[in-house]
């Protein structure tokens, strides 16, 4: 007995060791934990790599939270349960699971893979932002940038033709005003469902599109708001606004990802590649101009203006300039006499094109390119540039 | 005649019968019948019997998952293992060493994500229910992971790999549907070692034949 004893634990050894080594192995301690494998655009219309990017303002990469925010889910729907979208609590955490690949971290599964995605998406376009302007740090900007909710698989309900039907294929930026409280920032990524290539949540420009709106919201809303001011209705200002933050989105989305058709790497019908000359047609015209209540589409006149700002970048071989003249016209929309009288915002598309001009005086070449541009797609709106 | 034969096997059983009963007229051996003996084993002294089990089975492989599940909150992984059992110290304890492959694969879109796991496990078992043909066991498994996950757009693809351990109570049961064959089922709930610590599950059923 006691020999079989000895010889079953000379059997047992080698299993001992081999545990031993291979749970030191489960906790390799030379990743770096900052360095993720993501989904990225390369050169290229639509292509991807797929490798390791560094996150910057990552503090937990388990829990996908950090500086510009918390990546989150919530099995349950939002609209049904407004509670959670008014207080942002009882959203979890994306169960996140990774493996190694050389020094870094990479996603194990499809629900990391967006978690991570979301996380760097939003990131590029904070440091986007700040390296644009340096004098915009959106952290100082929005001092609770680190609780806006990212939120992955995000369930709610639109209202179509009278039914409400769960979002699908989509991705919204939306921001909560709170009584006393600082303005909760959400991304949502919805499900996909239709879309047979590049998932909304994971296309770095549909996403930078979304944070576009956050800037656009704390960069001209948030103080608008603040400073009690009306919108006027001489002209078709609300329709404009609307189509103005589409647009400067959808450049923004350019900007992150340096494929003017990087929209089309998931909607490939779509009327959204940048580098397709558009102008602000007496149709398109009409559709801003229609009556409130009336079906209008913002992502069609917003689709004219990045069009004409992604000409400007072209023709200078500066979209850095332009990106940063776009940043100070989200505020200066509130300053500038074309836009504002008194308390009351007034302005069309012709507006702000003079607004936009305006701060690019102090680059007389780029002001130059900027009219003679104008001059070519605003149509009617152009009159009088 | 015939009375002559009576008395000559009557006086004969008694000659016999008053002969010493001890005497031993050939060496002992085994005096059974032909039939007897075929239903008995032939046991070799010097190679005892090993009750050695190969074993082949298929199922799932389950991994907690807070954010998303195929069923129970758990994400399924489909494959199977193969595995031997042999008994250990004494008979109802068996130790059973296996190589399993599971695989999950997740897509949206164009992007996938294919996760396997290659997994060499030792289980040891303590057989606590024999009756008839049913036997149920009770005890630990230990399972050594090596996964990868690839992740894959339109033709770019890219993958990375980790160790893991895992842990945990296991049961089996184990049905003779011949002397050589039995039907299998194995159930274990593991506890990954890494942190944070996961749990996975198995369910496998399979056949098993005596080697």
């Amino acid at each position: 007995m006691q020999c079989k004893l000895r010889k079953t634990t000379q059997f047992l050894n080698p299993w001992i060791f081999a545990l031993a080594f291979l749970a030191a192995c489960t906790q390799n301690s030379s990743v770096n934990s900052n360095r993720i494998v993501v989904i990225q655009p390369s050169q290229g219309h639509c292509q991807y790599t797929i490798a390791p990017a560094n996150f910057q303002t990552l503090e937990s990469y388990r829990e996908m939270r950090g500086k510009v925010g918390r990546v989150l889910y919530s099995s349950n729907n939002l609209d049904r349960n407004f509670d959670i979208l008014k207080t942002g609590l009882g959203l979890k955490p994306v169960d996140t699971d990774f493996v190694n690949f050389g020094d870094a971290l990479m996603p194990a599964n499809l629900d990391t893979l967006f978690a991570a995605s979301l996380y760097f998406s939003v990131e590029v376009g904070y440091l986007l932002a700040k390296s644009i302007d340096p004098a915009i740090d959106l952290s100082v900007v929005i001092p609770n940038l680190s609780d806006t909710r990212i939120v992955h698989h995000a369930k709610r309900l639109s209202n179509t033709n009278n039914s409400q039907k769960e979002i699908f294929d989509n991705a919204e930026y939306l921001s909560i005003a709170r009584t006393g409280l600082p303005t909760l920032n959400y991304f949502f990524s919805y499900p996909t469902q239709q879309i047979r290539e590049i998932p909304l949540g994971l296309n770095l420009g549909v996403m930078n599109h979304e944070f576009s709106h956050l800037i656009f919201q704390h960069l001209f809303y948030e103080p608008g708001i603040k400073r009690n001011l009306e919108v006027g209705t001489d002209k078709p200002t609300l329709n404009t606004l609307a189509a103005l933050d589409e647009g400067m989105a959808d450049y923004f989305g350019f900007l992150a990802t340096k494929d003017p058709g990087y929209f089309l790497c998931s909607f490939p019908q779509e009327n959204r590649d940048l580098s397709l000359p558009k102008s602000f047609s007496p149709q398109v015209i009409s559709r801003i101009e229609s009556s409130s209540g009336e079906y209008f589409d913002s992502h069609e006149g917003g689709a004219v203006w990045a069009s004409i700002q992604y000409e400007i970048g072209q023709t200078l071989g500066n979209h850095q300039l332009v990106g940063k003249s776009l940043l100070k016209l989200m505020s200066n929309i509130l300053e500038c006499p074309n836009t504002v009288r008194g308390n009351t915002l007034n302005f069309n598309f012709g507006d702000l094109a003079r607004c936009h001009q305006s701060i690019l005086s102090t680059n007389s070449q780029a002001q130059s390119v900027a009219r003679q541009i104008y001059l070519k797609y605003l149509g009617s709106y152009g009159a009088g540039l | 005649m015939r009375v002559l034969f009576l008395v000559v096997l009557i006086l004969g059983a008694e000659v016999f019968a008053k002969l010493p009963p001890a005497v031993p007229l050939l060496p002992p051996r085994d005096r059974g019948t032909a039939v007897a003996n075929s239903k008995k084993k032939i046991v070799n002294p010097k190679s005892p019997k090993v009750a050695l089990l190969a074993n082949v089975e298929m199922g799932t492989l389950l991994r907690r998952d807070e954010t998303s599940s195929d069923i129970l909150g758990m994400q399924l992984f489909l494959g199977g293992r193969a595995s031997v059992r042999f008994p250990i110290l004494i008979t109802s304890l068996y130790m059973k060493p296996s190589l399993g492959y599971f695989f999950k694969r997740q897509a949206e879109g164009t992007v996938s994500v294919v996760q396997q796991v290659i997994e060499g496990g030792l289980t040891l078992q303590y057989g606590i229910f024999e009756k008839n043909n049913l036997q149920w066991l009770l005890g630990l498994s230990n399972r050594f992971d090596y996964s990868i996950s690839n992740i894959r757009v339109y033709s770019q693809s890219t993958s990375g790999q980790a160790f893991r351990y895992r842990v945990g109570p296991s049961s089996g049961v184990h049905f003779s549907l011949s002397p050589e064959l039995k039907l299998t089922t194995d159930l274990e709930i593991t506890f990954s070692a890494s942190s944070p610590t996961r749990m996975f599950g198995g369910l496998t059923t399979g056949l098993a034949f005596d080697l």
